[in-house]
C-alpha cells in the first residue's frame, strides 16, 4: 500500500470541466486582473476582507437560499461566507443602507453546505458541452455536439438516433411540429369552447363545426377538453427560482403554449403546501363565470417565529439539520435556549440534533401524527384552553376589532348532512336575502352576481356572515350543534370537536404509540404561553398517505392557539417582487392622483402571450368529473384536484399515455429517479423510447435521471448564475435574495441571436425559441425594439423592479460613486459575455442603474430588521381569512373511489392505497418502518461530489434500534439488504448499466423507535460522477468517492392499486416516503 | 491509588532534569518570534462596524477592534464554546477547511458528537475541539527547531517555513489538535484538480500558493484562531459561521469584553484542565 | 569470503535494491507515500529509529568493557562492536531523516535546535557520539590503542544519556499517558543492552573464522550471560509496567495495553516481543557454552523480537485517539488510529536494514583492522 490517497490523475474529457478547460477560460481574466489598478493595499492586508473581493448572492446548497458573501480572489472564489445583509445569516441582519465597505469585514453564519458551496461550483465531473447519447437509453455512452446542431435536432426531429442499434428507423417529431397552435387567438377560442363542451353547455359536434379547420391541431378532437397538441410537449424541474422559472415559463407557457409544466412540489412537502392551499382559499368572485367561489388559497403554509416563541411542537421537521433551514432557524432556537425564552418538543420517530435539546422527544410511530394533533386539539377543546376571543371572529370587521390579523370560519356553520359534516349553511338556505353585486369586465360592462351570505350562530340566533366586511364585526358561539329551520347544523368548531372526540386522549396517544401523558403534557404547555406559542410541521408530517389530514391537523391546532402572524406565533412568507407586476396610487404635489408602476412588467411585455389551458398530464387542479373522459370510478389513474406539480405521477401518466401521449420532455435540474420513492419505477419507465420519444435534460452533471436522456445541455452552477430567491414562512422580513453571477461561467460559449454567451439553461431556451422563431423572445421579444436576447436583458429588469420596491416608499437608494466603483471592480474577473456595465446599464436605462447596483450590491432586498414587527403582531405575512372548515376540500371527490374528501382535520390510518385499501405489508413478515431524514452536510443528489462534506460523513447508513438488531440477530456494522413487498428482492435496477442492492451499513443507536429504521438522503450514487461514463469514446472514470452509502427509495412501497408509482395522499398528492413496511437481512 | 495525571506530570519534568535536560530548556525558551508585519497596532483604520448593537457578532468585531489598538502583548485571545447552544452542525469544522484552505487529513476544528443514554431517554452531546491555544502548551517545548512558538498575544502559531516536519509536537499535543499536511488534494483522481484545492491561502497573514513541495505541505498544522482574520480586524471563521451561535471570540485581558464575561462564568470547564496545559478555549454550558 | 557472507551479501544486494525503490518513492510521492497520518503520525520507521539507535548503544557496550574497563575476553567481539554501533547508528537516524515531513530543512535540527526539545538535544548527541564513533575507527585503524579508553569512555556516556534520552523523548509526551511512566527509559536501556549485546554476539557467531578457541569461548559466555541479565532485567521491568498500568485505571493506559495485549496486533507481543525476544533466546541460553548455531539463533531471536517490542511501544501509545470519538467527527484515512505500515515503508525498512548489513559485512571483509582475526595475528 503506497497510500489510500490516488496519485494525480489527468484524465482529459473535452466535455467535462477539465483541468484544461478550467484554465483556458480563467487565465487570460486572471492576468487582466492582475492588470486593473487595485485600491487596497495587497499583501499585508488580508486580500478577502476588501469590498472590491466580494459579491453577495444566494446560496443554493439546499433550499433555503442564504444570503452569501462570495469571496474572489484572482477570479475564483476563495471563500463563501453568510452575508450580513441577509437576515438569513445574521441575526439581526445590518441595516439595509451599510455602505459595502463597512459591511466587507463582517461575515455572517452559514451551514456546512453552504462553506462547501465552491465544491459545487468547481465539480470535476460538470458538462460543459451538449452531449447526445450514443447508446440505447441509460447506457451511459456519449457524444459531445455543438450546441447549434442540438438545437436544430430538437426542434427539426428526424432520425435522430439512427447510430443507436434498434432505433435506425424511428423518427422523432421535432418541436416545430409540436408547436401546433401558434396563434393566442385561436387557442383562447378553442380553450373557451372546449370549457363549455366540458361543462356540457356546448355539444362536441357543435365544437366540431365550429372549430373543423383548427381540430387536427387538438390531443383528441372528441375530447377537446384534453388541449391543443402544444401540451404534449412537457416540461419539469426539481429545484427552481424565481427569474429561471419567469423565463421558462415565457418559453414553455407563453411561448410553446403548453399547459404541462410541472415542478415538484409533492416529492417535497406537498401535502403540507396544499394544507395551506385548502387553508387559504378564499370565497371570492370568480370573473370568468361571474360568480363566487373558493379560490386563491395559496400554495404556502406557515412555520413558527422562532425570534420570539416561547413553546413550539416541532412535528416532522427537522430544523437543525434541514428545514428551511438550519442556517436561518438554528440561531433563533439556541438563543431561545439559551435565554430561557424558549422551551420545544420535538415529535420524530428519530431522535434528531433537535431532539437533542428538546424539552421532550417525543417518538412517535410514523404515519400517526394527524392522530397526535386530535388528542391535542381534544384536550384543548375539553380544557376549554383555546384562544376563544380569536375563534369567534367571523369576519374581518371582527378580527380587526381584536386587533387579530386574521379571522376564520369556526363559528360558520356547516350542514349535517346524514350525519355527516358536508357545505356550510347559506343565508339562503334559511331564507336570508341574497346579495346582489356587481363587478366591471375587461370591456369595462357591468356583470352581475350574486353573493350568498355564510350563517353563524350569535346567542341562538342566526346572523349572516360577509368574511372580508370590514365594517360590521360578526361573533359567532363556538360551540353550535343545533337544527335551524329543520336543518341539522354544527359549528366548525364543533365539528372538530366531534373529530376530535372520535376517540379519548389515551386512545389517541395508544394510537401513536405513545403515552396519554405525552399529549396532554404538550397540550397544556401548547396553551400556557398566549400566542406566542406554535406547532411547525414539516415533511414527517406531510409524506404519508393521510398527509394532508396530518397537515390540517396540526395547521388547526395553530388555530386553536389563534398564533397566526402573531409575534412569536406562526409566520408566513412575504417577498419584495420581481416580476413588475406591482403598482400603487401616489399622491402628486398638487394633491392629484399618479398611478406609479414598477419599471419593467416583464410578464406582459409578451409579444404572442398565449395562455395555455387542457387538463394536464398529472391532472391537475381539475376534477375528474368535469371533464369528457370522466367514465366513473375508479378512473384510471389518479385525478388531483386539490394539488398541483405531482411529481411522482409525471413520468407514469405519459407512460400511460393517461391522459394522453406525451411527445418530447424537458427536464431542468431535477432527479425523479433518484428523489422519488420507488424511483426504480421512473428509470424502467423512461427507457421506453416510444412512451417517451425525445428526453431532453438541463444539468450540470449527468445526473441520476439526466443520464436517461436524449440530450443534456450543460448548466452553469448557482454560482455562476442569476435567480431570484423568494422567502420561507419563518423569514419574518420582507425580503428578495438575488442570485448572481460571481464568477466567470466554466461552461463552452455560445452564440445566439448573434450574442456571445455562456451556455446556461437560458440560453438553451434562447436557442431552441431563435430557431422556432418564438415572438416573445429574440431581438423584439419584450416587444418593438426590446430585445430579450440574452438573460441579462430578462434578471436586469427583474432587479430593477425590486430596486424600485413595491412602492414608491420601497424605492432604493442610487448607489454612492464609491460604490458604483466597487461594484465594477468586484466584477473585473467576469467576461463580457456574462457582465458588461454598459449592456447592463442600457438594459435599466440610467436612471434605474445606480439603484441596480445598490441592490446587487447587497445581494437583494431585505427589510429593516425594525420593520419585523408591529406591536405584538407581524407587520409582513398573512392577514386574511382562514377555513377551519374547508368546504371546497369536503365538496371534492377522490377520482379514484369517488368518495368526498374530508373538510375537517381528521385521522385516517394509513398506509392506503388509490383505492382507499389499507396497505398491511407487515403482515407478510415486513416488520419494521422505513423512514428517511436529513443529515446537515448532504442536499438531495446534489452534494456527493462535495468531498469536505463527505469527511463528515462519507457513509450513511441504516440506522436500527439494538432492541430491533437483537431479535434480528443483527450487529453494527453489518451489511444489510432492505427489502420491501413491492421491491422484495431489494435492489435497483439502473437498466443497461445494471443492478445494484438496496444494501449499506447497519448503525445501531438509541435514537430511534424500535420498530423503526431509517436512512438519510444524500448517499448510494449511480450517476453524478460515481461511476465510468464514455464520452466521445473516452471512459470518464467514476469517483467511488461519490457512489458510497445507501439510498433505499427503491424499497418504498410501489401503490398496490396503481403498480408504476409511490404510494401517494389522495388530497394533497405527496409522495409518500415514511409508510413503507421493510424486512432487513444481513447481506449473503 | 493510582498517580493522578498531574502528579505524573511533575513527576516526568523532575525526571527531565534528572537527564540533565531541563537547564537547557529553560535557557533556550525564549527565542526570537518572528511576529507577523502587522501584529502591531494596524496603522490604518478599520472602516466603521455596522450600526447593529444587539447583534452579538458585532459586538464581538467592535471589541476585538479596540483590542487590536493596544500593543499585542496585552491582547490574550481566547475562544469560548457554549454547548448548550452547539448543535453539532460542523459549520465550523467545514469554515476553517475553507478558510484556511486545507487538504484531506488535516483539520483544525472537528466537532466531536457523543450519545449517552437508552431508548427513549437519550442524549446528544457535541463537542467542538479547536486549538486550544494552551498558555502551557506542551507542543511547544518539544519542537526540535522551535519552528512552532506561542506569540505575544498567546497564540500557539506554527512558522510553516522553519517546521522540518517532524510530527513530535503531534504526538505532544492532548487534544489532537494538530494534523500533518501530507499533501494531496480532495479532488485529486477526478477529472481535474480544482481551484478550492490549489486556490492561495492566508494563514499567518502570509498568500501562499499550494503546490508541490512548497509549505505548508510537509508541514504540521492547526488551528491559530485565524489570527489573519483577526489582525484584519475581523473574527475567526468558525466563529461568524456558527449557526447556533455558540462560538464566541474576544481578549479576555479586556474586561469589558463578552468573552471575559463568558470565562468568568461558573459553568465554565476547560478540557483536560488536569493537565495544567490552561487552554484559552473555555467551554460553557 | 565467508560462506556466510557469500551467502548473504546477494540477499542484501536485492535488500539494498528494495530500499532504493522505496526511498526513491518516498521522495517521488513526498509524505504521502507514508501510511501514517495524524492520529498515529509516527509508524514503523520511529519504531525501528528507537530500536536500531538503541542497538547501536547496547553494541557499544561491548567496546566499552573491552576498551575502557579491559575486559580482554571481550577483544574480539569489540572489534565488531564499533562498526555495529555505527551502521546501526546511521540507519536509525536515515529512517528518522526519511521520516520529516520536510527532509529539505534536515539541516534546521542543527541550524536553529530547541534544546528544550529532547530531539533537538539528542541530534547532537548522535552526533557527537557518531564522531566518537569514527574516532574509534581511526585509532584501530592507526593502532592508536591509547585513545581507545577514553573514546569508548566518553562514547559510553553518550550512550547512556541518548539511551534514557530516547525513553525521554516518548517520556516527556504528556498527552501519551501510555509513554509517560518512568520505568519507560529503564525499559529502552535494557531492551538496547540486550538487543546490543546479541547483534554482537550474532555478528561473533556468523563470522567467525577457525575453530573456536578459549578466547572466544569467554567471550561467548560473558556474551551469553550479559543477554540473560539484560532480558531478564527487561522481563521483570516489562513485567512491572503492565502490572501498573493494567491497574492505573487510567482508561487510555488500559486501553493502550489491552490493545497490545489483546489488539489486532496481539501476535506482536505474544508472539514477537514475548516468544521470540525473550522466551525463546532465554532457553536457548540457559545452558552454558552454547555453541555457534545456538547463539546465534538465540541472538537473532533477540534481535528481532525486541524489534517488535519497540513498534509495540510507539504505536499503541498512538493508537488511542486524545478524545474518543475523534476519528469519526472528520474521516479521513489519515486520520484514523489503525495503522500498517505500507509498501514505501516496508521496502525502506528493508532496504535501510540491508545496507547497514551490507556495510558491515564488507567492513569485516575487506577491512583489515576490523577483522578479529587479523587483529590476533597482528597481536602475535
Ligand atoms: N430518501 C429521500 N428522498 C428524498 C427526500 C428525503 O427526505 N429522503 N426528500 C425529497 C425532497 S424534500 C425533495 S425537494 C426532492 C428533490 O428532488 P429533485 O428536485 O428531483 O432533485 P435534486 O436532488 O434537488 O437535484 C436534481 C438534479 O439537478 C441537477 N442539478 C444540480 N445542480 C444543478 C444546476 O445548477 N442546474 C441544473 N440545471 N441542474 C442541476 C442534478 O443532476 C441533480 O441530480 O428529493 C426528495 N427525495
Ligand atoms: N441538509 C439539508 N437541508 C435541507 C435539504 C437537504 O436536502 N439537506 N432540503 C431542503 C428541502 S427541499 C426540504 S423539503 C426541507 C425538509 O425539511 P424537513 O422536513 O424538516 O426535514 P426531513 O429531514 O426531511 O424530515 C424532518 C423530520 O421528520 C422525521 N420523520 C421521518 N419520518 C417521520 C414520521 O413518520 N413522522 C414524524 N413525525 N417524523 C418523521 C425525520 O426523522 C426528520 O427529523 O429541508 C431543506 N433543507
Ligand atoms: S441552509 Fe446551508 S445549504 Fe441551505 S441555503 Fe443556507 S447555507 Fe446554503
Ligand atoms: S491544544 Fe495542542 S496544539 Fe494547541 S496549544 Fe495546546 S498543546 Fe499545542
Ligand atoms: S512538526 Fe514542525 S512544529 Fe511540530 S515539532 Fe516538528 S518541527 Fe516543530
Ligand atoms: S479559529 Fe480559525 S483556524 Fe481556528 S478553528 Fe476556528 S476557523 Fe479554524
Ligand atoms: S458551527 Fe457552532 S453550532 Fe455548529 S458545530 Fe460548530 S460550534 Fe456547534
Ligand atoms: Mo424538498
Amino acid at each position: 500500500m503506497t497510500t489510500s490517497i490516488d496519485r494525480r490523475t489527468f484524465i482529459k474529457s473535452g466535455a467535462f470541466l477539465a483541468g484544461s478547460t478550467l484554465v483556458a477560460t480563467q487565465l487570460p481574466r486572471i492576468l487582466e486582473a492582475g492588470r486593473e489598478p487595485r485600491t487596497f493595499v495587497p499583501g499585508e492586508e488580508y486580500a478577502l476582507a476588501q469590498p472590491e473581493s466580494v459579491i453577495y448572492s444566494a446560496c443554493q446548497q439546499c433550499n433555503t437560499q442564504c444570503g452569501i458573501k462570495v469571496k474572489i480572489e484572482d477570479g475564483i472564489v476563495a471563500k463563501i461566507d453568510g452575508s450580513p445583509y441577509s437576515p438569513w445569516t445574521m441575526v439581526p441582519h445590518v441595516p439595509y443602507g451599510t455602505p459595502v465597505v463597512n459591511a466587507a469585514r463582517v461575515d455572517g453564519m452559514l451551514c456546512p453546505k453552504g462553506q462547501a458551496g465552491v465544491q459545487a461550483a468547481y465539480d470535476p465531473y460538470r458538462i460543459v458541452h451538449v452531449l447526445k447519447r450514443a447508446g440505447k437509453r441509460g447506457s451511459n455512452e456519449w457524444v459531445s455536439i455543438p450546441f447549434d446542431q442540438a438545437v436544430t435536432e430538437i426542434v427539426e426531429g428526424g432520425a435522430l438516433f439512427k447510430d443507436v442499434p434498434g432505433e435506425e428507423q424511428r423518427r422523432v417529431e421535432g418541436l416545430r411540429d409540436l408547436w401546433a397552435v401558434r396563434d393566442p387567438a385561436v387557442l383562447k377560442a378553442l380553450g373557451d369552447d372546449a370549457a363549455k363542451v366540458a361543462k356540457k353547455t356546448m355539444t362536441l359536434a357543435e365544437f366540431k363545426a365550429k372549430h373543423a379547420a383548427n381540430l387536427d391541431m387538438l390531443i383528441d378532437a372528441d375530447h377537446p377538453d384534453l388541449g391543443p397538441k402544444n401540451d404534449q410537449i412537457l416540461y419539469f424541474w426539481g429545484r427552481k427560482k424565481g427569474g429561471r422559472s419567469h423565463f421558462a415559463q415565457r418559453f414553455f407557457g407563453e411561448g410553446l403554449g403548453s399547459v404541462n409544466r410541472h415542478g415538484h412540489t409533492t416529492v417535497c412537502q406537498g401535502s403540507l403546501y396544499f394544507s395551506g392551499k385548502a387553508l387559504t382559499e378564499q370565497f371570492v368572485l370568480d370573473e370568468a363565470s361571474a360568480s363566487m367561489k373558493w379560490t386563491g388559497g395559496a400554495k404556502a403554509y406557515f412555520q413558527a417565529d422562532l425570534e420570539h416563541a416561547q413553546f413550539v411542537v416541532f412535528v416532522g421537521a427537522s430544523p437543525f439539520e434541514g428545514n428551511y433551514g438550519p442556517t436561518n432557524r438554528a440561531p433563533r432556537i439556541t438563543e431561545g435556549l439559551a435565554s430561557g425564552r424558549l422551551r420545544y418538543a420535538v415529535v420524530d420517530p428519530r431522535h434528531s440534533k433537535l431532539a437533542s435539546k428538546a424539552w421532550r422527544w417525543v417518538p412517535i410511530k410514523p404515519g400517526t401524527e394527524g392522530a397526535m394533533a386530535l388528542g391535542v386539539a381534544r384536550w384543548i377543546i375539553d380544557e376549554k384552553r383555546y384562544d376563544a376571543r380569536y375563534l369567534a371572529n367571523a369576519n374581518s370587521a371582527a378580527a380587526k376589532a381584536d386587533k387579530e390579523p386574521t379571522w376564520n370560519n369556526a363559528t360558520w356553520l356547516v350542514k349535517i348532512e346524514k350525519g355527516a359534516p358536508g357545505a356550510l349553511l347559506r343565508g339562503s338556505d334559511l331564507g336570508m336575502a341574497v346579495e346582489k353585486r356587481s363587478f366591471k369586465d375587461k370591456a369595462g360592462k357591468d356583470v352581475s352576481y350574486t353573493f350568498d351570505p355564510f350563517v353563524v350562530m350569535k346567542g341562538g340566533t342566526p346572523v349572516a356572515v360577509d368574511p372580508y366586511d370590514t365594517k360590521t364585526a360578526v361573533e359567532g358561539d363556538l360551540l353550535v350543534d343545533t337544527e335551524v329551520q329543520a336543518i341539522a347544523v354544527k359549528s366548525a368548531l364543533q365539528v372538530l370537536a366531534d373529530s376530535a372526540r372520535q376517540r379519548t386522549v389515551a386512545e389517541w396517544a395508544a394510537e401513536c404509540g405513545l403515552k396519554p401523558a405525552d399529549i396532554a403534557d404538550l397540550a397544556r404547555e401548547l396553551t400556557s404561553y398566549g400566542k406566542r406559542a406554535a406547532v411547525d410541521i414539516h415533511r414527517g408530517v406531510s409524506q404519508h398517505t393521510n398527509g394532508f389530514y396530518n397537515a390540517s391537523a396540526w395547521n388547526t391546532v395553530n388555530m386553536l392557539l389563534g398564533n397566526v402572524n402573531h409575534k412569536g406565533g406562526i409566520s408566513y412568507a412575504s417577498t419584495f417582487e420581481p416580476a413588475g407586476t406591482k403598482s400603487a396610487t401616489v399622491k402628486r404635489a398638487d394633491g392629484t392622483d399618479e398611478k406609479w408602476t414598477q419599471p419593467f412588467d416583464v410578464g406582459a411585455m409578451n409579444p404572442g402571450k398565449m395562455s395555455p389551458w387542457g387538463v394536464s398530464l398529472i391532472r391537475e387542479n381539475v376534477k375528474y368529473e368535469d371533464t369528457t373522459i370522466f367514465s366513473g370510478y375508479p378512473a384510471k389513474r389518479r385525478w388531483y384536484p386539490l394539488a398541483s406539480d405531482v411529481y411522482q405521477e409525471i413520468i407514469p401518466s405519459l407512460s400511460n399515455a393517461y391522459p394522453y401521449p406525451i411527445k418530447a420532455a424537458f427536464m431542468y435540474m431535477g432527479a425523479p429517479t433518484y428523489s422519488l420513492p420507488a424511483g426504480h419505477k421512473v428509470i424502467e419507465q423512461l427507457q421506453d423510447v416510444t412512451k417517451l420519444p425525445l428526453f431532453v435534460a438541463n444539468d450540470i452533471v449527468i445526473g441520476e435521471t439526466s443520464m436517461y436522456a436524449d440530450y443534456i445541455f450543460p448548466d452553469v452552477s448557482y454560482l455562476e448564475r442569476w435567480e431570484f430567491t423568494g422567502s420561507h414562512p419563518n423569514i419574518t422580513a420582507k425580503v428578495q435574495g438575488i442570485r448572481q453571477p460571481t464568477i466567470a461561467p466554466l461552461v463552452e460559449t455560445v452564440t445566439v441571436y448573434g450574442e456571445e454567451q455562456p451556455l446556461t439553461f437560458e440560453t438553451m431556451l434562447l436557442g431552441l425559441a431563435e430557431k422556432l422563431g418564438l415572438p416573445n423572445f429574440g431581438p423584439n421579444g419584450f416587444g418593438a425594439g426590446k430585445p430579450l436576447r440574452r438573460a441579462d436583458d430578462y434578471y436586469l429588469r427583474m432587479v430593477a423592479n425590486l430596486a424600485a420596491g413595491d412602492s414608491p416608499a420601497e424605492t432604493a437608494p442610487d448607489a454612492s460613486d464609491n460604490e458604483i466603483r466597487i461594484f465594477l471592480e468586484a466584477r473585473r474577473h467576469l467576461p463580457k459575455t456574462v457582465f458588461d456595465a454598459e449592456r447592463w446599464k442600457g438594459i435599466v436605462g440610467a436612471s434605474w442603474w445606480p439603484k441596480v447596483v445598490y441592490v446587487l450590491n447587497r445581494g437583494g432586498r431585505f427589510a429593516e430588521a425594525e420593520q419585523v414587527y408591529d406591536g405584538d403582531l407581524l407587520k409582513a405575512g398573512y392577514k386574511n381569512y382562514l377555513n377551519l372548515y374547508q368546504e371546497k376540500t369536503a365538496k371534492t371527490k377522490d377520482a379514484m373511489t369517488g368518495k368526498a374528501f374530508s373538510g375537517i382535520a381528521t385521522y385516517v390510518p394509513g398506509p392506503i392505497d388509490a383505492l382507499g385499501r389499507k396497505v398491511e405489508d407487515e403482515k407478510s413478515g415486513h416488520d419494521l418502518r422505513l423512514i428517511t431524514f436529513r443529515e446537515i452536510m448532504h442536499t438531495k443528489s446534489r452534494t456527493s461530489g462535495n468531498y469536505w462534506l463527505q469527511a463528515l460523513l462519507p457513509e450513511n447508513s441504516l440506522m436500527m434500534n439494538p432492541a430491533d438488531a437483537s431479535r434480528l440477530g443483527l450487529a453494527n456494522g453489518d451489511a444489510v439488504r432492505v427489502r420491501s413487498a413491492s421491491n422484495p428482492d431489494g435492489v435497483w435496477d439502473f437498466g443497461p448499466t445494471g443492478t445494484r442492492a438496496i444494501s449499506g451499513k447497519l448503525r445501531l443507536l438509541e435514537g430511534i423507535r424500535p420498530g423503526v429504521v431509517a436512512f438519510s438522503l444524500g448517499h448510494g450514487h449511480w450517476a453524478y460522477g460515481s461511476r465510468d461514463v464514455v464520452v466521445d469514446g473516452e471512459v470518464v472514470r467514476g469517483d467511488g468517492r461519490r457512489g458510497t452509502g445507501i439510498h433505499a427509495n427503491a424499497a418504498m412501497r410501489v401503490d398496490p392499486a396503481m403498480p408504476d408509482t409511490c404510494l401517494t395522499d389522495p388530497v394533497g398528492a405527496s409522495a409518500v416516503f415514511y409508510d413503507t413496511q421493510v424486512r432487513v437481512a444481513k447481506e449473503q | 491509588m493510582a498517580p493522578t495525571t498531574s502528579q505524573r506530570l511533575n513527576r516526568r519534568i523532575t525526571r527531565r532534569r534528572a537527564l540533565g535536560l531541563a537547564a537547557t530548556a529553560s535557557a533556550l525558551a525564549t527565542i526570537p518570534i518572528a511576529a507577523p508585519a502587522d501584529a502591531a497596532t494596524r496603522a490604518t483604520p478599520l472602516p466603521a462596524l455596522p450600526d447593529r448593537p444587539s447583534n452579538v457578532l458585532i459586538r464581538m468585531q467592535g471589541e476585538l477592534q479596540r483590542a487590536l489598538q493596544k500593543p499585542i502583548e496585552e491582547r490574550r485571545w481566547a475562544m469560548a464554546i457554549d454547548l448548550s447552544k452547539c448543535i453539532g452542525c460542523s459549520a465550523c469544522t467545514i469554515a476553517c477547511v475553507a478558510e484556511n484552505r486545507l487538504p484531506p487529513g488535516v483539520v483544525y476544528r472537528p466537532v466531536i458528537e457523543e450519545t449517552l443514554g437508552t431508548y427513549p431517554h437519550v442524549s446528544r452531546k457535541f463537542t467542538p475541539r479547536p486549538c486550544m491555544q494552551c498558555d502551557e502548551p506542551p507542543c511547544v517545548p518539544v519542537c526540535p527547531v522551535s519552528a512552532t512558538y506561542a506569540r505575544p498575544d498567546g497564540i500557539v502559531a506554527i512558522d510553516y517555513d522553519a517546521c522540518i516536519g517532524c510530527r513530535y509536537c503531534v504526538t505532544a499535543c492532548p487534544y489532537g489538535a494538530r494534523t500533518a499536511d501530507f499533501g494531496g488534494a480532495y479532488s485529486e483522481g477526478t477529472p481535474a484538480v480544482q481551484p478550492y484545492d490549489t486556490g492561495k491561502s492566508h494563514e499567518y497573514s502570509k498568500t501562499r500558493e499550494r503546490a508541490e513541495g512548497a509549505s505548508p505541505i510537509g508541514n504540521v498544522r492547526k488551528c491559530h484562531f485565524c489570527i489573519h482574520r483577526v489582525e484584519a480586524g475581523m473574527l475567526p471563521a468558525c466563529v461568524t459561521t456558527c449557526i447556533g451561535g455558540a462560538t464566541f471570540f474576544g481578549d479576555v485581558n479586556d474586561h469589558e469584553s463578552l468573552i471575559h464575561e463568558l470565562a468568568g462564568r461558573p459553568t465554565v470547564s476547560r478540557l483536560k484542565e488536569e493537565l495544567g496545559t490552561k487552554p484559552k478555549v473555555f467551554y460553557v454550558s | 569470503m565467508l560462506r556466510t557472507s557469500k551467502l548473504l551479501l546477494p540477499l542484501l544486494a536485492v535488500g539494498v535494491v528494495a530500499g532504493v525503490i522505496g526511498v526513491w518513492d518516498r521522495f517521488a510521492t513526498g509524505e504521502r507515500a507514508l501510511a501514517l497520518g495524524s492520529y498515529v503520525p509516527w509508524g514503523m520507521w520511529i519504531g525501528l529509529y528507537v530500536y536500531l539507535v538503541g542497538v547501536s548503544g547496547g553494541a557499544f557496550l561491548v567496546a566499552f568493557l573491552h576498551n575502557t574497563l579491559g575486559i580482554a575476553a571481550l577483544a574480539r567481539p569489540a572489534r565488531y562492536a564499533v562498526p555495529i554501533s555505527l551502521v546501526t547508528l546511521g540507519a536509525g537516524l536515515f529512517l528518522v531523516m526519511l521520516d520529516l515531513g520536510r527532509v529539505d530543512r534536515v539541516y534546521e535540527l542543527f541550524t536553529r535546535t530547541s534544546f528544550s526539545s529532547v530531539l533537538g538535544a539528542m541530534i547532537w548527541v548522535y552526533t557527537i557520539y557518531g564522531v566518537v564513533l569514527l574516532a574509534m575507527l581511526v585509532a584501530l585503524a592507526r593502532g592508536w590503542t591509547a585513545q581507545l579508553p577514553w573514546l569508548a569512555l566518553s562514547g559510553m556516556v553518550l550512550v547512556v544519556t541518548f539511551g534514557g534520552g530516547e525513553g525521554a523523548l516518548f517520556g516527556v509526551v504528556a498527552a501519551k499517558s501510555v509513554w509517560s511512566s518512568a520505568i519507560l527509559p529503564v525499559r529502552f536501556l535494557l531492551s538496547a543492552a540486550a538487543a546490543g549485546l546479541a547483534l554482537v554476539a550474532l555478528a561473533t557467531a556468523l563470522f567467525h573464522r577457525g575453530p573456536i578457541d578459549a578466547e572466544d569461548q569467554a567471550a561467548r559466555s560473558l556474551l551469553r550471560r550479559g543477554i540473560v541479565l539484560a532480558l531478564g532485567g527487561f522481563v521483570v521491568v516489562e513485567f512491572a509496567e503492565l502490572s501498573i498500568a493494567m491497574y492505573s485505571r487510567i482508561p487510555a493506559v488500559v486501553e493502550a495495553h489491552r490493545l497490545i495485549l489483546f489488539g489486532p496486533y496481539w501476535w506482536m507481543f505474544w508472539v514477537v516481543q514475548l516468544g521470540l525476544g525473550i522466551v525463546l533466546p532465554l532457553a536457548l541460553l540457559w545452558r552454558s557454552r552454547p555453541g555457534s548455531v545456538r547463539l546465534g539463533a538465540a541472538a537473532t531471536a533477540v534481535v528481532v523480537g525486541l524489534a517488535g517490542a519497540k513498534q509495540n511501544i510507539v504505536l499503541p501509545g498512538l493508537a488511542i485517539p486524545e478524545m474518543k470519538g475523534l476519528p469519526e467527527a472528520f474521516v479521513d484515512p489519515r486520520l484514523t488510529t489503525a495503522y500498517f505500515p505500507g509498501s514505501t515503508e516496508w521496502l525502506v525498512a528493508v532496504g535501510v536494514i540491508a545496507a547497514a548489513a551490507l556495510v558491515f559485512i564488507l567492513a569485516v571483509e575487506f577491512v583489515p583492522f576490523l577483522r578479529p582475526a587479523v587483529e590476533r595475528k597482528v597481536a602475535q
